[in-house]
């Protein structure tokens, strides 16, 4: 039976120094951010496959993080890389077997340091993936300017800027042949949805974000982050 | 889960990504200190002792349901930390309460 999967990088994208735990294994609201972003797949119908990228020093803390926080629900649990690119590919070859059987039809990337994205972001992503090979969400980029220059502020039209969340979803096929492809040419993408372009040509569509899809980083967002799961009676 | 933990965060003040020190009371975020230029933000403490009594009385009632779900998928592990979590129990209440103080 055709399943969908979802992949939680957590893996230390961004900078991390000394030796400082991944923000993604704060506490909030009762839970790890990791754990809240993990719950989010569980609870959207026919992703039955979840992988985790962690750090291989972060093995044992996230052993016991599932334990206590996610029981009941299997998570397979891969080393991820040192960049983003590496850890999504790392991702895919853990499932080629399954994708190549055809057991695998959409594969969802999200960031675990996006612990409040509404269930509804995933569904739209989701089905607009099913139906086009390719899905981001994506809010508009309210109050730009460009700047020429001599400082002024340029005439130029940027209600074309978007600014990317994730979950981000793809056929799985066409994004680990993509992901293969880039590993044979050395490229390394920024974004999955550039590399499922650049070596599928899948047009990928941009669908609603959501304001609540808050990314932790700056120290004020985990005030923001506990203050939005207290107003959801700490439930998605 | 500890109550004082050091993570890379962006500051808002000093800008770029330092070390933190996020500090909980309980389950709830009391304060972050940016280890670069000192910035804290914190909860205010008459509104946070009010948020942390009301989360201990939940903390209470679920503790039996919490309790049983650890002793049904981890036996083991459970009875394994028991003693642990019971000796250290006296010593995570006392750092939560001086954080409710403002003493930390």
């Amino acid at each position: 039976m055709t399943m969908h999967a979802g992949i939680v990088l957590a893996a230390g994208a961004g900078t991390r120094v000394g030796n400082s735990r991944n923000k993604v294994y704060l506490p909030l609201g009762g839970r790890r951010i990791v754990t809240w972003s993990l719950e989010l797949f569980r609870q959207v119908p026919g992703i039955g496959r979840l992988v985790l990228l962690v750090r291989d020093n972060d093995r044992e803390l996230v052993g016991e993080i599932l334990d206590r926080e996610f029981p009941d629900v299997p998570v397979d649990v891969v080393t991820g890389g040192d960049t983003r690119h590496e850890s999504e590919y790392r991702a895919l070859l853990h499932l080629a077997d399954d994708i190549r059987r055809g057991e695998i039809d959409i594969v969802l990337v999200h960031d675990a340091a996006r612990p409040l994205t509404p269930v509804r972001v995933v569904e739209e992503v989701l089905a607009t993936a099913m139906r086009t090979g390719g899905a981001i969400p994506a809010l508009p980029l309210e109050d730009v300017a460009g700047v020429d220059e001599a400082g002024r502020i340029s005439e130029s039209d940027r209600t074309d800027l978007i600014r990317v969340q994730t979950p981000q979803a793809f056929r799985s096929t066409q994004l680990l042949a993509a992901y293969e492809a880039a590993a044979a040419d050395g490229f390394a993408g920024t974004d999955t949805a550039s590399c499922v372009e650049r070596y599928q040509g899948v047009a990928v569509h941009v669908v609603a974000g959501d304001p609540r899809n808050l990314k932790v980083t700056y120290a004020d967002d985990l005030f923001m982050a506990e203050l939005m799961l207290a107003a959801s009676g700490y439930k998605r | 889960m500890d109550n004082v933990h050091i993570v890379t965060l962006g500051c808002h003040q000093c800008h770029g990504e330092h070390l933190h020190e996020v500090t909980y009371a309980g389950r709830l975020l009391a304060s972050t200190l940016c280890s670069n230029c000192g910035h804290r933000i914190a909860k205010d403490l008459p509104g946070l002792r009010r948020a942390y009594i009301a989360d201990v009385e939940h903390r209470i009632l679920t503790k039996p349901g919490r309790m049983l779900r650890r002793v049904i998928h981890h036996p083991v592990s459970f009875a394994r930390g028991l003693p642990g979590a019971l000796l250290l129990k006296p010593a995570r209440m006392e750092a939560e309460l001086r954080v409710l103080t403002g003493r930390r």
